[in-house]
This record gives structure tokens, C-alpha cells and sequence, in this order.
């Protein structure tokens, strides 16, 4: 156990559907008034896991603990937590304040407490003057903010967001994702947000966990994991990134010589973690991090030879597709105001990288 | 729109409008003309409202039907034993009906069409049968009292046919489907996370029900409400086979009227006063609906 860092704890959590694995054997550790993302693609068991926490389903095995309390047997109603729903669940038939106070009438507080709390947090979201409206009458960025409101009301220990952006529109998902950010972090709420959207997750994320299959892949702040993911997996889900299959030729001494058919000639890269000679292994280039020149590089970089196959104008950046003389493809994004941001299809060009950015993956 | 689209749409439109006007305001009107007349020993038995009384055209509308109707305890007794009858019906029908709706609405799909098959299949036999079939089982050597005494619960049959306790067994049963599937209909279309998320602000369970699953259904309630209340005020066959002497209702009554007495007016007053009475739910009813869609409460653009 991490001690008093961790504030929600979830212990060998596994929930089955009929033949199905949702969640598989999840350990998982969520520190106190942090933003925690729970990254995956659909049906890798995400929801399911927030759903165990909140309490609307009870797992087949495993254990629920909050601020060191097991919390695994506890009903939703009687859970210091509190969720914002996918598509939002507002109720229909009650008005925007209405909706707010709810959690907070079920408390039984005083009329006037739950007046003084409703308009706080209606305030805190920005609806105060749309209180009286119904959830129809509102528009989807506005209904957000008063899920946001009614899940903040009753000032939960633990706040649920469960894929927050999905009924939104491109652009609104863009700025509401920092504004939402930002009024956590205000409140001061822990808070597991559930996303299939990398963006997303980095973005809003102090945090994440990236789920695969009903388990998780890899935890940590998200700059970490997009620089040193532990799997092919981790490393294809968030961001863009060429792999290079092989095998480690030779372990010598701090380095390592890999046999990457894919790339000319052997490899060097520093050597990490316990690997031996023969082993499979796979090298993972991040697009942004390879070096394009039209002239070949210092020989100590090992650059390599490749012909444009076309160029994506992506406003900030151009996305180049790169072919190798071995006839392997490549992704490499260059800043569109380089002066590299101009090749044309077919013409010749260099790419070379520095070894640390190369992250070797033994999985 | 283009003059054939106009002519197209008073095509459309008006063929059930002359349907409504052919089948139900004509006869209507020819109901409320003879209740106004007064009663004869000859065809029809009912006099004329206009008639030529020595060489001139004279009207002979009278409301001494209404009057008489009003006058007689038999007739208000009858109404109110209809209404009470009608109304007991209505709230068994519900608290039957309510969980078993919520019931196949949260089955599982391929099951939730078994369910409901089940709650309209018996409608498929003939209505006088089930209520006869209702007689076989309630008499005094029918299939309940011959299980009850074979179990010794009682010694001696009850006697449960001719009573108005058959009345009720008979009227729930033969219009619970019509409770069901209306409020049915609204739970099966009620977002369950709604359910969820009231649990999850705190709810347990009943509050959830109260304040959550119970107005989000009201249509379906108040729908189901009518549709039972309205015909089982007016039921004759069921009070007629499975009811008493002494079990009072308006149908009856109307019957009565209609084929013993020969008193086509007085029964004609009878329909229009009972007409009268059952307006007013629906009046209630469509103001509630009229409420519901106002502005307010329906999904606003933008």
C-alpha cells in the first residue's frame, strides 16, 4: 500500500458479463485531489471500473477503498461519490436548479442551506440565470455545466466524470476540456474521468491509466507515458509512433546493438532494463522526434535515406509519410514553419534521431 | 403548397373526419333527440320532436327525462355505485399493473416480447367467455371454493359468485392489459440512468420511484386510468353475470331501460347524463396533456 498518498484504492477488482472479462484483476491507486484518467478504447473496461466505484455495479472479486475505508459493500446512495453521466442524465422534468438541489434534498438539509449551496455551484459553472430552465431548453455545453453542478453539489470526496466530452461537438469539447480542468481543480475535488479520447486525457490528466482488455496497461503522468511507454500497446494508443520489429544482436556494455531488418545495418541505443542477446525486441520512434535534413547527417547519427510519399499540411506542423529504402513507411512531423515543411512527393531527404529518444520495448 | 397538395391533405384528413361524424355525432345526436321525447306503446316507442298539432308545426322537446332521472335515488345511487366501482377498479388495475410493467420493461429484450404476448393473449378468447369461464371458477362449486375446502379453510362454500367482490375480480381482470401496456409504454422509454443517477445524488431505492420513475411515467398512468375507468363505469356483462341483484350499476340500469321497460327516452337520458359524467376525466385528462406539451417542457432548438 502507497500509504497517505493514496485516496481511492481499488484491489484485485474483477467483474465478469456472462463469458466476458470487464475488468480484470485491477489494482489501481488514485491520490488525493488529483485528476485521474482512466484511458482505453471502448469495451476495455473502463466504464465498467467507474461504475464498480460509484456503486451501480458490485464486483465479482476485489475490494473498493476510499481514504482507507472499504467502501465495496456500501450501496450509490450512501457513497461519498458522486457521477457525471455519459449524455449526461439529467432529470427531464425538473428545472436546471431543481436538478442541482436534488442530491442535496435527499441529505435533508435545511431549505436554506440547500438554496445558498444550489446557487454556489450554479454560480461555479456559470448557469445561475438559466436556473429555472428545463434540461431540453438547454444547450449541450450548458447541459454539461449543470451535470457538472449536480454531481458538485453534494461536494463528493470522489468525482466520477464518465466520458464528459462525448455528447459535445468538436470544437466546444476543445475549450470545455480545460474550463472543466480548471473547475475541479478549483473545487479541489478528486476526480477519475473516464475517456477513449487521448487528447482528452492528456489534456485534463494529472494522471492516467491506460486500460487494455479489461486491464491495466500503464499508469502515470501522461508526458511519461508518451515518452517512455512500456508496450507496443501503450505506445500506439497515445500519440502517433513508427515500430520497428527486431532483435537485440549484442549486448555491449551500456549499450545495446539491435537487428532491425525494417532500418539498414545495426542499431544503438542505450541499454535498458534486463535484456539478452537474441531477444525480440521492438524500437518506437515518436514522428515528431525524427530529424529530417536534405543533407545526411553526422555518420555517428546512422541517418537514414528515405523519398517523400506525400505531405499533410496540418497547419502548425506538416505530417510527412516517409519511405525507407527497405520500402518500410514512416510518420515523421516537422513544424510548419520549418523550412523542411516544403518537400515534395518524390524528392530525397534524410531522417536520423537522437538515441535517447529511441524507447526500446520488450513486450 | 400546390392545389392538388391542399385537396390531397382535405382527402387525407377528412376521410376519418366524415368517419367521425357518420358513426359517432350522428347517432350522438340521435340519442340526445330522443331522450328529449317522452316514451309510447308504438314504433318507434318514442314520440316525434316536432309534431303537427291541429294544422301546426309545434316542438315537443321535453327534459322531464333529465328530471325524472334526477328525482329517482335509483338512478344517482346507480351512478355513484358505478363511479365507486369504476374508480376501486381502476386503483387495483394500477397496483397490479405497475410492477408488472416495470417488470417487462427491465427484462431482457427477447423476453420482454413473451411477457407482453402474455398480458394481451388472453384477449384473443372471446370476452363472455373468460367471464364465464370467471362463473366456473367463483361459484359455490366452483374451482376456488372446491381448493378451499379441500384444503379446510373453510367449511362451507363462500359465497363469492353474485357478489360485488366478483365484480371486482371480473372488471380488473378483463381491463388490466389495458393499464399495463400504456404504462408499460412509458417505462420501457424511461432512460434508466436517470434511475442510476438519483441513486447515485443519494436516493434510496422508494425515493428514486417517487420522485424519479413515478412522474417520468404519469402519461402512461393517467393514459392506463382512463382506458379502465371510463369503459368499466359504463360495464354491463361483467355486473350482468357476475354481479348480484343487488349490485348497482349504470350499465345495468341503462339495459334495464332499454329492453324491459321499453323506455327508449328515459334510457337515451340515462347514456347522455353517464356521457356527461365521463367527460370530465377526459376534459382533466387532456388539460393535464395540453400542460405536459406546453412551452417549458418540450426540447427547445438551439
Amino acid at each position: 500500500m502507497n500509504g497517505a498518498r493514496s485516496f481511492l484504492e481499488l484491489r484485485g477488482v474483477v467483474q465478469r458479463f456472462g463469458e466476458v472479462v470487464a475488468v480484470d484483476h485491477v489494482d489501481l491507486e488514485v491520490r488525493r485531489g488529483e485528476i485521474f484518467a482512466l484511458l482505453g478504447s471502448s469495451g476495455c473496461g473502463k466504464t465498467s471500473l467507474l461504475r464498480i466505484i460509484a456503486g451501480l455495479e458490485s464486483p465479482e472479486a476485489g475490494r473498493v477503498l476510499l481514504a482507507g475505508r472499504d467502501i465495496s459493500a456500501l450501496p450509490p446512495h450512501r457513497r461519498p461519490v458522486n457521477m457525471m453521466f455519459q449524455s449526461y442524465a439529467l432529470f427531464p422534468h425538473m428545472t436546471v436548479a431543481q436538478n442541482v438541489a436534488f442530491g442535496l434534498r435527499q441529505d435533508r438539509l435545511p431549505k436554506a442551506e440547500i438554496a445558498e449551496r444550489t446557487d454556489r455551484v450554479l454560480e461555479l459553472v456559470q448557469m445561475a440565470g438559466l436556473r429555472d430552465r428545463r434540461p431540453a431548453q438547454l444547450s449541450g455545453g450548458q447541459q454539461q455545466r449543470v451535470a457538472l453542478a449536480r454531481s458538485l453539489a453534494k461536494e463528493p470526496q470522489l468525482l466520477l466524470l464518465d466520458e464528459p466530452m462525448a455528447a459535445l461537438d468538436r470544437q466546444l469539447r476543445a475549450e470545455m476540456q480545460y474550463e472543466l480542468a480548471e473547475i475541479i481543480r478549483r473545487v479541489r475535488v478528486t476526480c477519475i474521468i473516464v475517456t477513449h479520447d487521448q487528447e482528452e486525457a492528456m489534456v485534463m490528466a494529472d494522471r492516467l491509466a491506460l486500460m487494455h482488455a479489461g486491464r491495466v496497461v500503464q499508469t502515470g503522468p501522461p508526458a511519461d507515458v508518451y515518452a517512455r511507454p512500456n508496450s507496443r500497446f501503450s505506445a500506439a494508443f497515445l500519440g502517433r509512433v513508427n515500430l520497428f520489429e527486431g532483435r537485440v544482436q549484442a549486448v555491449a556494455g551500456e549499450e545495446l546493438v539491435l537487428d532491425l531488418p525494417e532500418l539498414g545495418g545495426p542499431v544503438r541505443v542505450p541499454a535498458s532494463g534486463a535484456v539478452s542477446a537474441g531477444q525480440p525486441v521492438c524500437l518506437a520512434l515518436r514522428p515528431e522526434r525524427l530529424r529530417l535534413s536534405r543533407e545526411p547527417a553526422a555518420e555517428a547519427d546512422r541517418p537514414e535515406r528515405v523519398v517523400v510519399e506525400d505531405a499533410g499540411f496540418l497547419g502548425s506542423q506538416v505530417h510527412y509519410h516517409l519511405r525507407l529504402d527497405s520500402g518500410r513507411l514512416v510518420d515523421a512531423l516537422v513544424p510548419g514553419s520549418s523550412e523542411l515543411a516544403g518537400l515534395e512527393h518524390g524528392e530525397t531527404a534524410w531522417i536520423s534521431w537522437a538515441p535517447r529518444d529511441a524507447v526500446l520495448l520488450a513486450e | 403548397m400546390t392545389a392538388f397538395g391542399r385537396r390531397l391533405r382535405l382527402l387525407i384528413t377528412g376521410i376519418p373526419f366524415a368517419w367521425l361524424l357518420l358513426f359517432f355525432l350522428l347517432p350522438f345526436v340521435f340519442v340526445v333527440k330522443i331522450s328529449l321525447a317522452e316514451a309510447q306503446i308504438a314504433i318507434p316507442p318514442y314520440t316525434a320532436l316536432l309534431a303537427r298539432v291541429d294544422g301546426h308545426w309545434q316542438w315537443q322537446a321535453t327534459l322531464e327525462n333529465y328530471a325524472f332521472l334526477l328525482s329517482d335515488r335509483l338512478y344517482l345511487l346507480a351512478y355513484l355505485n358505478s363511479l365507486k366501482i369504476a374508480a376501486l377498479s381502476t386503483l387495483f388495475c394500477l397496483l397490479l399493473a405497475y410492477p408488472l410493467a416495470w417488470a417487462i420493461a427491465r427484462a431482457p429484450q427477447p423476453a420482454r416480447n413473451v411477457y407482453l404476448l402474455l398480458v394481451v393473449l388472453p384477449s384473443w378468447t372471446s370476452f363472455l367467455i373468460r367471464v364465464y369461464a370467471w362463473m366456473g371458477i367463483l361459484g359455490s362449486n366452483g374451482y376456488l371454493n372446491r381448493l378451499l375446502l379441500s384444503l379446510g379453510l373453510v367449511d362451507s362454500p363462500l359465497p363469492l359468485l353474485r357478489t360485488d367482490f366478483a365484480v371486482y375480480v371480473g372488471i380488473v381482470y378483463t381491463y388490466l392489459p389495458f393499464m399495463v401496456l400504456p404504462i408499460y409504454t412509458s417505462l420501457v422509454r424511461l432512460d434508466y440512468r436517470l434511475v442510476e443517477a438519483a441513486r447515485d445524488l443519494g436516493a434510496p431505492a422508494w425515493r428514486c420511484f417517487a420522485s424519479i420513475v413515478l412522474p417520468l411515467s404519469r402519461a402512461g398512468v393517467l393514459a392506463g386510468c382512463l382506458l379502465v375507468f371510463i369503459p368499466a363505469t359504463g360495464e354491463f356483462v361483467i355486473p350482468e353475470l357476475l354481479g348480484g341483484a343487488d349490485t348497482l350499476m349504470i350499465g345495468k340500469v341503462l339495459w334495464q331501460e332499454f329492453f324491459n321497460n321499453r323506455d327508449w327516452p328515459v334510457a337515451s337520458a340515462v347514456a347522455i347524463l353517464l356521457l356527461a359524467l365521463l367527460l370530465l376525466p377526459m376534459l382533466l385528462y387532456y388539460r393535464q396533456q395540453a400542460a405536459d406539451s406546453a412551452p417549458g417542457r418540450t426540447v427547445a432548438g438551439g
